[in-house]
């Protein structure tokens, strides 16, 4: 008896690793994209709506060109060159590759990004935009930077164990065509909730603390909680919110400081004033959680 | 009194609440500094007092008002040159929010202080130049962002 429970647990544990890592990956069909609407400068607008630039240039290196270090729990991710570089970059990449990498988080050879990559932020932007954004990369020069490998802790050096991740947290994409605009720009692109909210043991958000801020974000610093309660931005107005998304000043005349500096220069406040009014009024919008 | 002063008036005095109710969570925040930690912070709030209000005009709560934009960017441009002189090597007893990097970098705080001179200036000239508001707001804007540009690097994240 008990060898036949010991033969079962063995069959079962050697079908759930020929899954991780037989099977195949997800993949994509783009016949049906308008092609009409892919601009560069759509995606330009895109890419700093998406702080593409936040993570994937470093502090001294060329924009794009990646190397920027994310230490996390797992370990450190090094971001890699998204240039149309065709050795060290993404230069040889074909439509599909690039929808597929953002909606499934999978590589063009078929292995398992780590969610370092916010991929399950980006999986609800729509194709039209994922292909608007990879014409802008296209057009940017190619600079030839060989990517730098993660260093992570032994258990988190098998990708094929994400596929078990994406099975708990990955909601695949795209996001539905009539998804408002102030959620789609802080749910997918902008994926504020990245670093505004806590994360669990697998680095998955914790979701009734979503935007609730935490204490342990990237780099172990303190992200504050960005819902409308009294922990949070409860007594900000639209307007403040908007304001702040422009320039970085709080209702007090303060100037935000740390990697949110960056992201109001990079990207919020690179966006339209539209833009800025309706993502104040998506986060007056979401549930008043207290903390971190 | 005419209906335009008595209005001015009830929004100065508005004005100066919201000011007290500021400078009363400062002081919280403020608590237990000494010395030249004190003195800039001080310093700090005096800034942000000044920003805030011109930030208040344009965020559309208080009424634009060109020259209350010239007083205040006065002040800022005045207090500009000043900045780097109230961090002193070392001077970063508790509750100090300032990084220690500001130290080893200084030659790269001096040129932020700079940055934040320099706008402030800009901004005070372009008030007194009585430009156009969107132009007032566009040299706003630039110096916000020497404020932000330097608190991303040497300031301790809020928490």
């Amino acid at each position: 008896m008990l060898r036949a429970v010991l033969i079962g647990l063995g069959v079962t544990a050697l079908a759930v690793l020929g899954w991780l890592v037989f099977w195949p990956a997800p993949t994509v069909t783009l016949d049906t994209v308008a092609r009409g609407d892919i601009t560069v400068e759509r995606g330009d607008y895109l890419v700093k709506a998406g702080g593409c630039i936040s993570c994937h240039s470093a502090e001294e290196g060329e924009p794009f060109a990646g190397g920027v270090a994310l230490a996390s729990p797992f370990g450190t991710f090094y971001a890699p060159n998204i240039t149309p570089d065709p050795a060290t970059g993404i230069g040889g990449w074909r439509d599909e590759d690039f929808v597929r990498a953002f909606r499934h988080g999978v590589s063009p050879d078929g292995d398992f990004y780590y969610p370092a990559f916010p991929y399950d932020f980006y999986t609800g932007i729509s194709d039209t935009d994922l292909l608007a954004i990879k014409a802008y990369l296209d057009s940017l020069d190619p600079i030839e930077q060989q990517n730098r490998p993660h260093e992570l802790v032994w258990y988190a050096g098998f990708r094929p164990g994400l596929r078990l991740w994406n099975a708990l947290y990955l909601d695949a994409g795209p996001a539905p065509g009539d998804r408002d605009r102030g959620a789609y720009l802080v749910e997918n692109l902008g994926h504020c909730a990245a670093c505004h909210s806590p994360r669990n043991r697998l680095g998955g958000i914790v979701e009734d603390r979503r935007f609730a801020g935490t204490s342990n974000g990237p780099g172990g610093e303190a992200v504050p909680n960005i819902t409308p309660h009294d922990d949070g931005i409860g007594d900000w107005s639209a307007g403040d919110i908007a304001f702040f998304l422009e320039l970085g000043m709080t209702p007090a005349g303060d100037f935000v400081g740390g990697e949110m500096a960056a992201v109001v220069e990079d990207n919020t406040g690179q966006l339209s004033a539209e833009d800025r009014a309706a993502i104040a009024d998506y986060l007056l919008g979401l549930p008043a959680r207290p903390g971190p | 009194m005419s209906s335009s002063s008595s209005s001015r008036v009830w929004l100065t005095g508005l004005g100066i609440t919201a000011a007290s109710i500021l400078a009363v969570s400062q002081v919280i925040a403020h608590e237990g500094a000494t010395g030249v930690v004190k003195e800039r912070m001080d310093y700090m709030k005096t800034l942000g007092d000044n920003t805030g209000a011109i930030g208040a005009m344009f965020k559309g709560e208080a009424p634009y008002d060109l020259q209350a934009v010239q007083e205040h960017a006065g002040v800022l441009a005045g207090e500009a040159p000043r900045l780097t002189e109230l961090f002193p090597e070392g001077s970063n007893e508790a509750p100090s929010e300032t990084l220690p990097v500001t130290w080893e970098q200084w030659e790269d705080f001096q040129a932020k202080a700079a940055d934040f001179q320099a706008a402030s200036t800009a901004l005070q000239e372009t008030a007194e130049a009585e430009a156009e508001q969107a132009e007032v707001r566009a040299a706003f804007v630039r110096m916000g962002r020497t404020c932000g540009g330097c608190h991303e690097v040497y300031r301790k994240p809020k928490e």
